[in-house]
Formats: structure tokens, C-alpha cells, sequence
């Protein structure tokens, strides 16, 4: 034990000099498909082992598996473990028991399977569950001793676990609340204990709810409980069990737009206030890793699909090492880490540009390479939306090389590159900005500063009334809109007109078509063209001299009336 | 267009003074003969009783026009007569301004008893009903048919002047269809005719 604490109080003194090991790997090299949702596992010899799933249509696939030496290494060639093409997209998972095992679950359309791989001969798959619900978000976690532990969640917003213990197989037990919204399970064993933790929406937000139970045969899950309440939604759990059998869990959480990494861990009788361990942004899929319990989260960073990268933070010896950037993981969806079973190298997998990536962190000797400063300027600070804006990042340096590459995340979606460069917001909110330089030597520098984006507000209780309008010959339908001044906008600009809008009911809202204009003393407009059979939802929009303009948002005070109830016929 | 029939009507009326000068004269000299027929310069009330007309137009209006009828054997004659209606409105909610023209066109045969100074008649007809009406929703201009049937006398004053009166009372039925809603044109006409003996 002694000889341990030496050899991770090695690994903690020398931790700020680790780098990463240097090009980023393409180990999934399929050009035909797109290459999703990695996960990663290293098995006790220290071999690295992914799988992914290859997406043929949204709802199509199959998985593939690749492994390699531990040093990174020679990758093998991809080997595909399914063979249904039904797999879904988010739904494979894997795990190694004591002996090396491979343990690799995934889902269908229509059931979820196991495949072991023992001694490098991959079994035939298992199935674990079928019927007529579409099953997603498949985790599986094996002890040391090989017994399985898997959950998974259901189109009905259930989640089910099912257990192997003692080679014999339990039944499927749902352990959510009823019929309520839940997913995104993951599931973790510890020495003498399994713990599975989800999302789920019992009135209110979302939270993050766990459940626990005994590994041995048949043992019960606990009633759930919140893993920590805030008052926001909480979504995408990550959990591990540590050499304490105490539970470690990450999930992504909402704060009025953009989302951050909390982490919470077991704390005498409950889970601890939950710690934010990532920037205040737009965060998806957290992952979670422990050895010798030390906790690795990586996350991703940026929007769905082309995110700005995967990002890590690391707890050793309850301090976090901060937030850092895996290189050249730009464009990135899905992230995982795992890590050595000595705890020298951790090892990130992440999907981008339908392939996947791999790229190590290595304990390795001091790097003389100092990360470059990002450093901003921007204008304006604050202004009504489309706001254009302005972004200069000629102060960034680097004081030992270059800098190679600056990137934009806006934070409202929207990312671009270059040292200087212009961008619209096209929508209102507190908005990150963050900016990234990336050195010569691949190392970063983060700087984040804020921009508000205002809004004007629509008018008030808008409502219409129809009448109809006779000559001797001729009937037409007239519509008389409705509206009141909105003292919301006396603060941010002065209205000067109204901009009436309309669209049949049931039509989208981008099917919204301008009708006319009033001066901003008006507050009622007549339509003229209206059809007899046709019932109609009408909104208002203030407009400022300078040509800013209200977003149209439905069910807002103030907004829309979009049904029949004010609806009158008057002759 | 409305405007350019309006100053066509009111040619019609100076064409029509002069006429009446000129038969004046004409029937003055030709009293010697037996009558043979009749022109006739009317002016009216036309009251339509489409309830829709009332909405729009409020109510009916003076009708003026002229006619001609023939002496075919005696106590009966043939008798054509053309009118004209115009009445201007609001539409029911905007308000906004509705004209309205109307022009029958009336073809029918009277028999009529001469009685001391009265001749009083009775007879029926058929009618064109040409009608016209603008406004924002829409223009239309269109006729349709229909009959009618009518009583009235003359006066005739004296067997020396060739000029008589004519008290009418005519109810006509002229239906039409328009964007699916059925209009009914006719209704009472009550007036005054100048009639002139040839």
C-alpha cells in the first residue's frame, strides 16, 4: 500500500508536466460511414480497447471494435461485433473484468445484446432484453470477478437494469419512477457495491436521480433519490465507484442557456454539494473515469456536431488539476476517457468528421513548451440583436513560439477562426466567448469574457376579433387585431412602428408572414384578406428606428393568442 | 365608369326636356287624329325589398326614366320603358363607400278603360334589370330577368291638350344570384309619369 501512495505521489508531483503525446489518431478510418458515440476501456495488461458505432441512417448501424498496445499503438484493424445494422446510435458501451475479459454492450431497435471477447476470441452476442421498445443508452459495468451489471433506458423514458452475478442471470428490473421521463443511465460496481444513476423528470426539471444495491445475486436496488437538487435541469450522467465503494458522478446542467460539468461524490451519508468543474458553456456528454481513485471527467465543449473540443479536468488527492483541452479534438461530439491501471496514461477517445480519434496523456519528462495566453477584445459589449460583433485577438501571445491557431466559440452556436474576425447574433442572451489559441506546440490558451445581447419585447395582449363586412353583392371576413404598448421596451429603445404578422393555425412558425405596419401610436391593425374558412394566429412585433425588431415567441406574456378562444364573429 | 354614367344620365335628361318641347308641339298639331300611342317621362320611387339592400343602401330612391307604348287595338297597347337607380352606400363594417346602378328595362302590354277623365289600366311585363355595383371588396356588372305587373291611370284633363298624367304603382319580381347569395332586384315602384299623345 505504502509503495503505491509513493508511486501516485510520484505521478501527482510530476502531473503539470504531463503532455500529450502528439498527433491525434484516426482508429475507426471508415470513410463510408459516419463514426459515433466512442467508448473506451484499458484492460489490467494495460491494452487500450474502443468501441463505436458506424451510423448508416439516423437510426441504423452497427459496432466496431479496435485495440491497441499501450503505448497507443497499433491499432487494429476495425472489427465489427454487431451485425444486425439496427444498432442505434448511442448505444454502445464496454467494460473489462480482472482477468482481461471484454464485455461489450449495445442496443437495437428492438433488444440489447452482449458480446464477450476471452482470450482474444470474441463470443457470439447475448441478448439481454428484446420486445417492441426502442432501446437506448446501454451501459455495462463488470467487477473484477466478472459479474455484469447493465442498464439501459427505453423510448418510454424508462430505465431497466440486468444483472449477471455468480454466472447467473437476473431479470430485467426497472428501476426509474413509473412511467416518467428517464435516460441517459450509467451504471458502476464497486467492491461490495453497485450503484446506477439517470436523468429524470418528476415535475419541475430534470435531475439526477441513483439508485444502489448489493453486487451478490438477486440483491434489490434501493428506492432512487436525488443525487444533489438545484433547482436546474441536470442531464447526461456519468458515475464511477471508487476503491472506497463510494460513488463519483458528473452530469451537464443548465444555467439559463449555456451548461457546465458538476461533480458530486458520496460524503458520509449523501452525495456532496455538486462542484463546477468546467467554464460556464455549452457542454454536452460528460465522461467519467476512476483509478486509484483519482477521478478523470472529460466533456465536450461547443455545439453538437462540431464542437470547439474535448475537455478535461482531473481530481488527484481531492484537487483539481483545471480544466485543459485534449489537442486537436475540434469538431468533436462524443467524448471518453479511460485510464492506465498504473494511472500514467490517460487516454481520450472523441468522434469528429465521422471518424474516431484517439490521443493520449502521458506522465513523460517536463515539457520546456509554455502554453500561449489567449487574450480578447470585443465590440460592442451590449446591443440589440442582430448585433454585430466585432472580435480582436491580437493581444493573445505565446512567449516561447507562435501561435498557430485561433478559434471562436460565440457562444450561442456559432464558432469561426482567425485573429481578428466579425460575427452576428442572431438571438439574445449572455453569451460566452471564448476563445482558444492553440500554440505551435499544440498546447492551449483559454480566455472567456461575456456578451448581452438584448431584445426588444413584443406588445402586450394581442387578440383579434372577426367581422364581417357586406355590400349587396359581396361578403368579406375582417379581422381586427389587437394589441397594448409593452413598457418592457421604455428602458432599451424607443418603438417607432409595429409589424404585424400572421399565419393559419397549425402552420409553423417560421410560416409567420408580414402583413402591415402601424405607427407605434396605433395599436390595432385591420386585415382585409382574410378567408372564410380559414382561422388564423396573429402576433406583433415592436420595431426601433434602427430597424431592431421583437422576436416573435410564442406562449410569452405579451405574445401570441394562438387559438380561437377570443375569437368573435360580429355582422 | 360610374362617374361617366352619371353624366350620361344627365345628357338623357337634357335630351329628354327637349323632346318634350318638341312632342308638345307635335301632338298639338296631330290632335286631330286618332291617338296612336304614347311617350312617357317618369320619375319615381323605387323601393327594393331585399333586406341586404336595406343594410347597405338604407333604402330605396327616385327612379326616372322614360317610355314609349303603341295602340295596337283598342283599350290595349304595348308599352316599353327604360329606368334608371342609383343609390350610393356604406359597406356594414368598414363603411367604406358602395355605389350601386340599376337600369330595367321593362317590355309589356296594359289594357286600359277610358272613364270621363280617368283611363285607369292595369298590365304586366317582362324585365332586364341591368345592375352595377363598386366598391373595395369587388366590381360587378351583370343583369338578370324578371316580370312585373302594374296598375295605375291617366288623367287627361282635357280633349284640347295632349299632355297627360300618369299615377302608377308597379311591383316587380327580378331575382338574381351572385357568390352564392340570392338577391331579389324587384320590389315597389310608385310614380308620376308626363305623358305625351300621338
Amino acid at each position: 500500500m505504502t509503495k503505491i501512495r509513493i508511486i501516485l505521489l510520484a505521478v501527482f508531483l510530476t502531473w503539470p508536466f504531463c503532455i500529450f503525446c502528439g498527433e491525434k489518431i484516426n482508429i475507426s478510418n471508415s470513410p463510408g460511414w459516419e463514426s459515433i458515440s466512442p467508448r473506451i476501456t484499458v484492460d489490467p495488461d494495460g491494452y487500450i480497447h474502443v468501441v463505436w458505432v458506424d451510423k448508416y441512417s439516423a437510426e441504423r448501424g452497427d459496432v466496431f471494435y479496435s485495440s491497441a498496445n499501450p503505448d497507443g499503438t497499433g491499432w487494429s484493424e476495425p472489427l465489427k461485433l454487431s451485425s444486425s445494422g439496427r444498432v442505434h446510435k448511442s448505444s454502445c458501451s464496454i467494460d473489462v473484468d480482472g482477468s482481461g475479459r471484454l464485455y461489450v454492450l449495445w442496443s437495437t431497435s428492438s433488444s440489447v445484446r452482449l458480446r464477450i471477447c476471452t482470450n482474444g476470441k470474441w463470443g457470439s452476442s447475448i441478448q439481454l432484453a428484446s420486445g417492441s421498445n426502442k432501446y437506448w443508452h446501454t451501459k455495462i459495468a463488470v467487477s473484477s470477478g466478472g459479474n455484469i451489471y447493465t442498464v439501459w433506458s427505453t423510448q418510454y423514458g424508462r430505465v431497466y437494469s440486468k444483472s449477471k452475478v455468480n454466472g447467473v442471470w437476473e431479470s430485467a428490473e426497472k428501476i426509474s419512477y413509473g412511467s416518467k421521463r428517464s435516460g441517459s443511465p450509467d451504471i458502476a460496481v464497486g467492491n461490495n457495491v453497485v450503484y446506477a444513476c439517470w436523468h429524470e423528470k418528476v415535475g419541475g426539471p430534470y435531475r439526477i436521480m441513483y439508485s444502489r444495491r448489493n453486487p451478490g445475486l438477486n440483491a434489490s436496488w434501493s428506492s432512487r433519490k436525488k443525487v444533489y437538487e438545484l433547482g436546474t435541469d441536470q442531464s447526461s450522467p456519468a458515475l464511477e465507484v471508487d476503491s472506497y465503494n463510494d460513488p463519483h458522478v458528473v452530469w451537464t446542467t443548465y444555467r439559463g442557456g449555456p451548461k457546465e460539468v458538476r461533480y458530486s461524490s458520496w460524503k458520509g451519508e449523501k452525495f456532496s454539494y455538486p462542484k463546477s468543474i468546467s467554464r460556464i458553456k455549452s457542454i454536452h456528454y460528460p465522461s467519467l473515469c476512476e483509478r486509484n481513485d483519482n477521478i478523470f471527467v472529460c466533456w465536450q465543449m461547443g455545439p453538437t456536431g462540431n464542437g470547439v473540443g474535448i475537455y478535461y479536468n482531473i481530481l488527484q488527492y481531492g484537487e483539481w488539476s483545471g480544466e485543459s483541452a485534449v489537442p486537436q479534438s475540434g469538431g468533436s461530439t462524443v467524448g471518453d476517457v479511460a485510464v492506465s491501471p498504473d494511472g500514467e496514461g490517460v487516454y481520450f477517445v472523441w468522434n469528429a468528421k465521422d471518424d474516431i480519434y484517439f490521443n493520449s496523456l502521458q506522465g513523460a519528462s517536463p515539457s520546456t513548451n509554455i502554453p500561449p495566453v489567449a487574450r480578447f477584445s470585443f465590440s460592442p459589449h451590449i446591443g440589440l440583436f442582430p448585433l454585430k460583433v466585432s472580435f480582436d485577438a491580437s493581444a493573445s501571445y505565446d512567449s516561447d513560439g507562435t501561435i498557430a491557431r485561433y478559434d471562436w466559440d460565440f457562444g450561442d452556436g456559432g464558432v469561426g477562426s482567425g485573429k481578428k474576425i466579425n460575427y452576428i447574433y442572431q438571438s439574445w442572451g449572455t453569451f460566452p466567448i471564448t476563445l482558444s489559441v492553440v500554440d505551435d506546440q499544440g498546447a492551449v490558451g483559454i480566455e472567456v469574457k461575456e456578451v448581452e445581447v438584448l431584445r426588444l419585447f413584443q406588445p402586450l395582449n394581442i387578440r383579434y376579433e372577426t367581422f364581417v363586412d357586406e355590400s349587396l353583392f359581396f361578403t368579406r371576413y375582417i379581422n381586427e387585431v389587437y394589441w397594448e404598448r409593452n413598457p418592457k421596451n421604455d428602458e432599451i429603445a424607443e418603438i417607432v412602428y409595429y409589424r404585424i404578422y400572421k399565419k393559419r393555425l397549425g402552420e409553423p412558425s417560421f410560416a409567420y408572414r408580414c402583413i402591415g405596419e402601424v405607427n407605434a401610436d396605433v395599436f390595432t391593425f385591420r386585415d382585409k384578406d382574410v378567408e372564410e374558412d380559414d382561422t388564423y394566429v396573429y402576433t406583433v412585433t415592436s420595431v426601433d428606428s434602427e430597424g431592431h425588431e421583437s422576436p416573435i415567441i410564442e406562449s410569452t406574456a405579451g405574445a401570441l393568442l394562438n387559438d380561437n378562444s377570443n375569437k368573435k364573429t360580429w355582422r | 365608369m360610374l362617374k361617366k354614367i352619371m353624366s350620361f344620365k344627365t345628357k338623357i335628361r337634357i335630351i329628354i326636356f327637349g323632346l318634350t318641347i318638341l312632342i308638345s308641339v307635335f301632338s298639338s298639331a296631330s290632335l286631330a287624329f286618332e291617338r296612336q300611342g304614347t311617350l312617357e317621362l317618369s320619375i319615381g320611387g323605387y323601393s327594393i325589398s331585399e333586406p341586404r339592400f336595406q343594410e347597405v343602401y338604407q333604402r330605396g330612391g327616385m327612379i326616372e326614366g322614360i317610355g314609349l307604348s303603341v295602340f295596337i287595338i283598342h283599350d290595349i297597347d304595348f308599352f316599353f320603358e327604360m329606368k334608371g337607380f342609383y343609390k350610393s352606400g356604406e359597406l356594414t363594417y368598414t363603411k367604406e363607400k358602395t355605389h350601386f346602378l340599376l337600369v330595367p328595362i321593362s317590355l309589356g302590354v296594359r289594357y286600359s278603360r277610358p272613364f270621363k277623365m280617368f283611363c285607369p289600366y292595369a298590365g304586366l311585363g317582362i324585365d332586364y334589370y341591368f345592375y352595377m355595383e363598386t366598391n373595395s371588396i369587388q366590381s360587378i356588372v351583370n343583369y338578370t330577368k324578371g316580370f312585373h305587373i302594374r296598375i295605375g291611370s291617366y288623367v287627361q284633363f282635357s280633349d284640347q291638350v295632349p299632355v297627360w298624367l300618369n299615377f302608377r304603382i308597379k311591383y316587380t319580381r327580378a331575382k338574381t344570384e351572385e357568390n352564392d347569395l340570392e338577391i331579389q332586384l324587384g320590389g315597389f315602384e310608385y310614380g308620376l309619369g308626363l305623358v305625351f299623345v300621338f
